[in-house]
């Protein structure tokens, strides 16, 4: 067995005992093992494994705004009892039982299917009759009208629920309202169905949570179906908000300034996706249009939002909300998706990670075989050139079927149907990466390429300012910078495999989230960034292994490297692991065949 | 001859009266005929039964019935220049508030601003190191 190649295209000398260097096979397993073991490491653990870092979740956020259908939206209504409020109706902190009584009889008026009272009452309050709120509650109930009260998360609290006594259990349900925690910089992206998440919500004493309880009925859901949820934060323009909030976002060079100084979440929105009223709407006037257009049939989500109270969540896509937000995005997302409601990551081997774990897997294989693949592999994707034309049509229009199909039909397997293209794609990208290695740029090229990737720039700057100020800055995050970038790596940099690869990571993130597989969305950014710093890393490292050996030919003399020759020995071995391709038996091969 | 005479002489102080109080209610010479206020008739209640306020006080409530706005109707009554969440109306000589939501009204109620205008939901509250309401009456 021959030594690696050198740098200037030799092969090391005969005296460095080349017949114990590792073999090529040998040197792509453990680079594949290694690269692995960086991906877990860096998934798994921290840095870009904060499940969505901004910048992705930037790109989420764009999508959602122009794909999440208005259904929830339009049956959903937060009603909230604002800080202000409480001096506008001579009320303090917390809210009287009467006052709550008085919004419940309000809402009754305008005959909502169901309330949510995000306000929990645990303790007795001195001076302060339950009965009106009590009475109100079940007045509520007996007008057709489904109740739902936050329970108690305080263990060892009597009732099962943990709310106080005097209320009538007959005429509400009580719901689990745990908040998961936040993930990284994106905010709380997952939503429990009950009070156990590590296991199944089929027992019948565990508390459903509201979005849960109130959505179940509607859309089929039964308690062994429910599985935390990776809640998708809707960002359609709410014209019922618009009309009395302060939407006014931080302008275009505000948004290129925070997004340059600390990333594209920096600048979230200011309106909630959610329809809102305030309790002083309610309370005034009787608004029929109200009634009929927001509030009539629909599910009402009754919070408050007050200083140094908690409660607060905060999002990926908008400032801190107030916490009742968050369930009712969640019923939102439920009414959307139904059945198909995008689940979260699960502890233990779940479907989500054997997701990523394809990801990764493909991710390595591919960093294996661009810019240098090793001759089994060329050989092995290779044949795929010579397979008939026929053939080769076949595959595409099977490939063009499927992803029309998936367009046009509503089905509960399009994840299914999209798998068929994107692994056609798979095996087309490898071909590609295994049998057109990089080719370097002539002088010319690079002239031409400096004056296109400035130009790119400037333009790219030019239209986001544009996009973003007549858009936001999610349109302009999608429809310039994304694109932007690929343009750059596609004309510039000429990295043909870094589009193709990302354009098959964004295949796979999507046909993740269709269902029946039924995930979140995925870190394509995270993978991307992996994919080049991984590539670079081993450009860096076979460029070391190649001038090592360079040296070792010069100075073959352990004496001259200062260590023994055991040492040098196992130098040889690792350094050579390093080495990526094998020229060497492509120079075997042109020698065999010169002697022949 | 002497009762026909006295009644006569009540029914002529019940007028008397009654027309007072309903010129009490005519707009403009209304007792809380405050700038900004409006005058209407309330024709309908929203609820079987609606609490009035005197004085627009929360423990002196009064509920009122179907049947008993029937016997009022109609029934004069003025917006609050200070809430939109209350309307003023007279009874018995004193004045209650009732709830904006819970009443029909033959006309509808201009609000002159929606007191919630260019209100801002999501944002970043100033982060404390305590809970609303630790430390009130400690002594």
């Amino acid at each position: 067995m021959s030594g690696p190649v050198a740098h200037d295209g030799t092969m090391a000398d005969a005296s460095i005992a080349v017949s114990e260097w590792p073999s090529p096979s040998t040197r792509a397993l453990v680079q594949f093992v290694f690269l692995a073991a960086l991906g877990a490491l860096l998934f798994s653990f921290h840095g870009i494994s904060l499940h969505l870092t901004p910048w992705s979740q930037a790109i989420v956020n764009a999508i959602v705004k122009y794909t999440y259908d208005a259904t929830g939206q339009q049956k959903t209504l937060v009603v909230l009892f604002r800080e202000e409020n409480l001096a506008t109706l001579k009320e303090s902190f917390p809210i009287s039982y009467a006052r709550h009584a008085e919004v419940l009889e309000a809402l009754a008026v305008y005959e909502p299917a169901a309330v949510f009272v995000d306000f929990a009452f645990i303790d007795q309050r001195a001076g302060q009759d339950v009965a009106p709120l009590r009475e109100a509650i079940c007045a509520l109930q007996a007008s057709g009208v489904a109740v739902y009260l936050a329970a108690s998360p305080l263990p060892g609290k009597a009732g099962g629920d943990g709310l106080r006594d005097g209320l009538d259990r007959s005429c509400f349900t009580p719901v689990d309202v745990q908040m998961d925690t936040e993930i990284g910089a994106s905010g709380v992206l997952t939503y429990r169905a009950c009070q156990n998440i590590a296991a199944s919500c089929e027992p019948a004493g565990l508390l459903w949570t509201p979005a849960f309880a109130m959505a179940a009925p509607q859309v089929g859901l039964a308690r062994a179906e429910g599985q935390q949820m990776e809640i998708i934060w809707g960002n359609r323009v709410s014209t019922l908000n618009e009309s009395w909030m302060d939407c006014t976002s931080d302008g275009t060079l505000m948004h290129l300034r925070q997004m340059l100084k600390e990333n594209p979440l920096a600048s979230k929105r200011k309106c909630p996706h959610t329809n809102t009223i305030s309790v002083l709407h309610l309370l005034g006037r009787f608004d029929q249009k109200l009634k009929d257009q927001v509030v009539k049939g629909n599910t009402v989500f009754y919070g408050g939002s007050f200083e140094m109270a908690g409660d607060r969540v905060i999002s990926p896509v908008f400032d801190d909300l107030p916490g009742v937000y968050l369930h009712a995005m969640a019923y939102d997302n439920l009414l959307t998706f139904r059945k198909d409601y995008k689940r979260a990551e699960q502890h233990g081997f779940s479907l989500s990670r054997v997701v990523n774990g394809l990801l990764l897997l493909f991710t390595i294989v591919l960093l294996l075989l661009v810019d240098k693949p090793p001759a089994f592999a060329r050989r092995l994707l290779g044949r795929l050139g010579t397979v008939s034309p026929r053939v080769k049509w076949a595959t595409l229009a099977v490939a063009v079927t499927c992803v029309a199909l998936t367009a046009v039909t509503r089905t509960s397997v399009l994840a299914i149907l999209l798998l068929v293209p994107l692994l056609l794609g798979v095996v087309a990208v490898l071909h590609l990466a295994a049998t057109h290695p990089e080719r370097r740029p002539s002088a010319r090229q690079f002239l031409w390429s400096g004056f296109l990737g400035a130009t790119i720039l400037l333009g790219a700057i030019l239209l986001f300012l544009g996009v973003d100020a007549r858009y936001g800055i999610e349109a302009a995050l999608l429809l310039v910078v994304l694109p932007g970038y690929f343009v750059y790596k596609a004309l510039v940099a000429r990295d043909v495999l870094f589009v193709a690869t990302t354009v098959l990571l964004i295949g796979a993130a999507v046909v993740s989230f269709l269902p029946p597989i039924n995930l979140g969305p995925r870190n394509i950014v995270a993978y991307v960034a992996f994919f080049e710093l991984a590539r670079t890393f081993m450009r860096r490292a076979d460029a070391a292994a190649r001038r090592y050996f360079t040296l070792r030919v010069e100075q073959p003399d352990p004496e001259s490297w200062g260590v023994g020759a055991g040492i040098l020995k196992t130098m040889d071995w690792i350094f050579a692991l390093c080495i990526r391709g094998d020229d060497e038996e492509v120079i075997h091969e042109a020698t065999a065949r010169a002697v022949a | 001859m002497k009762r026909r005479l006295e009644r006569w002489r009540e029914a002529a102080v019940a007028a008397v009266v009654l027309a007072g109080a309903t010129a009490g209610w005519t707009p403009g010479v209304s007792a809380q005929g405050t700038p900004g206020t409006e005058a209407f008739n309330i024709v309908g209640l929203r609820m079987s039964k609606v609490t009035l306020y005197r004085d627009c006080s929360m423990d002196k409530g009064v509920s009122l019935s179907r049947e008993d706005l029937e016997k009022r109707k109609p029934w004069r009554a003025t917006t609050d220049a200070k809430s939109a969440v209350y309307y003023w109306v007279k009874m018995d000589g004193g004045d209650y508030c009732v709830k904006a939501f819970a009443v029909e009204t033959d006309r509808v109620v201009p609000v002159v601003k929606d007191e919630e205008c260019r209100t801002r939901v999501a944002g970043h509250p100033p982060k404390t190191g305590a809970v609303r309401g630790v430390g009130e009456s400690c002594n």
